[in-house]
């Protein structure tokens, strides 16, 4: 497996860079290239995949707690990569759509937040953690036109902050009665999926791109981390009753947000792709962090920085290269961008059972398809072929510069992710 | 019937209250009556001091909405469109709301049989504070104005802090405050009106 890994990334890196070339890129070759160097690591990974799987039984079920890590700052990691890659947005965007009032809600809910990922014991975790959507959809509601759109958005929150209230009020009762945990397990996990954006509560997250982008930023920036780092804390600190319901009902619902939101990355169209794209993310990151496993936990934190620091690379003001590189690295081209995140997340998954394993892995393909896709619109821009958003302005100013350094961060934070995931989170094992 | 078992009545009446109050004054209505039956319920445990609690959020929140909207002609404090659903459509939002009340209240019956407060050791109030979670979660998903999910969230809120209350008495002062206070000022900075939030 290791052998294959590293072979194909070698034809990776090789393919890739040809299929960039400007007479290679415009001819019927390029997108071939793109794809064969995007598409082999579904075959390599389903194939020893489903050939371990079979014959086999389940690994059992899911591990207790985080495995053997220990996070030592999440509050203050969180806080310092937030505020970073908050501040890349907003100067890699265009001076009409930097919003001043939804930067203020952001810098209010950052101490809401830095106190919901260090504070310890259900009660007030899951108030804190309720506070924020709260914050958030505050802010939403007070956003001019896209009514039916918010009305969605805004209820997704509000049931999740039901749930998180719920959640607070039964989790003391834990101990007294045989139902109670399995009541817990499930109000924190339903509000969990409806806070990061799980299924059946997924469409908010990608619906809110539709809002102005400031204000989906403050959903993606805030909203998701914390729910994922709450559910990380959960975890490492409830009664095994409750983490068993909770890690359960967040793995299944994982799998189904990430299958389902990476065929609509590879097959859908153009303007969800990228909401897409950090919808099955999320999936994924659920699934790594309710397997319970250390690398599954290391895959999870290292797709949480990408999904931070992707949308820079994205945004309409970064050049076309930069963009295109932010599409490789969203779509996990091996071994740059969210392929080791998501890697690690496989290995979590390939120690439970074979249909999560094939599933997770159909779920990568989706994502590598939809990266290539967009890469290949993104190289279309580049070339003056196709008229995309922000196409006019590529290649200078600020936003310039911020698209050229988010798709540096983006291509390398996957490859050096062993390094940086420690450094921001203090992870100790 | 005994004290205990009056309180729940009254906050399962105020949950019914909540679910399908419509309107100009449906709001105002819905938090005061939600907060005195939530104050009510966890003042079976802590007293006067929990009352309090519970309710003065809702009242100040009550009062906030109805000076906001005599002194602005922006945001109206109405609970749902004032217009009546379209003949065409069958079940209106209110005939939903009255159907999902039925299944809550089996729902709530249930709970309260799996479900203990610690102090109290009947499951009525349990009964009563899972009827109004189910409450907050249906008014927000059938929500059809920012005002309606506000009050879901609030309903929900009051039974969290009767809970705790009822659960551990005076000790759970700060965390029920929390609780039920963030989200009436969520409605009273809803309330304000735009031109004095400028």
């Amino acid at each position: 497996m290791t052998r294959a890994l590293l072979l194909g990334s070698a034809l990776t890196l090789v393919l890739a860079p040809a299929a960039a070339l400007p007479r290679v890129r415009s001819s019927a070759l390029g997108p071939i290239l793109l794809v064969l160097a995007a598409g082999w690591p579904v075959v390599v990974l389903l194939g020893p995949a489903a050939a371990a799987g079979h014959g086999r039984a389940p690994a059992g079920p899911l591990s207790d707690g985080l495995g053997t890590l220990e996070l030592t700052r999440v509050g203050g990691g969180l806080l310092a990569l937030t505020a970073a890659c908050a501040w890349l947005r907003w100067l890699g965007r265009r001076r009409a759509q930097r919003r001043g009032r939804s930067l203020a809600v952001a810098v209010a809910v950052a101490p809401v937040a830095v106190l919901a990922t260090s504070a310890r014991g259900m009660v007030p975790l899951a108030l804190l953690l309720a506070l924020v959507p709260l914050l958030v959809a505050g802010r939403w509601g007070a956003v001019d036109g896209a009514g039916a759109l918010r009305a969605v958005v805004s209820r997704a929150v509000a049931i999740g902050a039901i749930g998180l209230l719920a959640g607070a009020a039964l989790a003391p009762t834990v101990g007294l009665t045989h139902t109670a945990p399995s009541l817990v397990g499930l109000c924190v996990a339903v509000a969990m999926a409806a806070l990061v954006g799980l299924l059946p509560f997924a469409p908010w997250s990608v619906l809110a791109a539709g809002l102005a982008p400031s204000e989906a930023d403050l959903g993606l920036t805030w909203c998701v981390p914390v729910g994922l780092l709450g559910v990380a804390t959960l975890l490492a600190g409830e009664p095994r009753a409750v983490a068993a319901s909770l890690q359960a009902l967040l793995f299944g619902l994982g799998l189904a947000t990430a299958v389902v939101w990476s065929a609509v990355a590879a097959g859908g169209p153009d303007r969800t792709r990228v909401s897409a794209l950090q919808a099955a993310d999320v999936g994924l990151m659920a699934v790594g962090l309710a397997s319970g496993r250390t690398d599954g936990l290391l895959g999870a934190l290292l797709l949480l920085l990408l999904t931070l620091v992707v949308p820079p690379a994205l945004a309409s003001g970064a050049p076309g290269p930069a963009r295109v590189a932010g599409w490789l690295a969203a779509g996990g081209l091996p071994p740059i961008g969210a392929f080791p995140g998501r890697l690690l997340v496989l290995a979590a998954a390939s120690t439970v059972a074979f249909l999560p394993t094939a599933v997770v892995t159909l779920a990568m393909g989706g994502l590598l398809i939809g990266g290539a896709r967009g890469a290949l619109g993104g190289f279309a821009a580049a070339s003056g072929r196709s008229p995309e958003p922000g196409a006019a302005r590529e290649g200078r100013g600020t936003a310039a510069g911020v698209g050229w350094l988010a798709a540096g961060a983006a291509l390398l934070a996957g490859p050096l992710g062993p390094v940086l995931v420690p450094l921001v989170y203090g992870v100790r094992w | 019937m005994s004290t205990p078992a009056w309180l729940a009545l009254a906050a399962t009446c105020s949950g019914v209250v909540a679910l399908l109050v419509d309107g100009r004054r449906g709001a105002v209505l819905a938090v005061t009556v939600l907060g005195a039956a939530g104050g009510g319920l966890a003042s079976l445990s802590g007293g006067l001091a929990a009352f309090a609690v519970v309710l003065g959020p809702c009242v100040l929140a009550a009062v906030v909405i109805e000076l906001g909207a005599r002194g602005s002609g922006v945001r109206s404090a109405a609970l749902g469109p004032l217009l009546p659903a379209p003949p065409s459509e069958m079940f209106g939002s209110r005939a939903l709301r009255v159907a999902g009340g039925i299944a809550a209240l089996l729902a709530a019956r249930w709970l309260a049989g799996h479900v203990a407060a610690g102090l109290v050791v009947t499951p009525v109030p349990v009964f009563s504070c899972a009827f109004l979670w189910e409450v907050g979660i249906l008014r927000a998903a059938l929500a059809r104005t920012p005002q309606e999910i506000g009050l879901g969230i609030l309903a929900a809120a009051v039974a969290t802090s009767a809970f705790l209350l009822l659960r551990g008495g005076t000790e759970e002062l700060a965390v029920a405050a929390l609780a039920v206070g963030a989200p009436a000022g969520g409605l009273i900075l809803a309330a304000i009106p735009r031109r004095l939030a400028r």
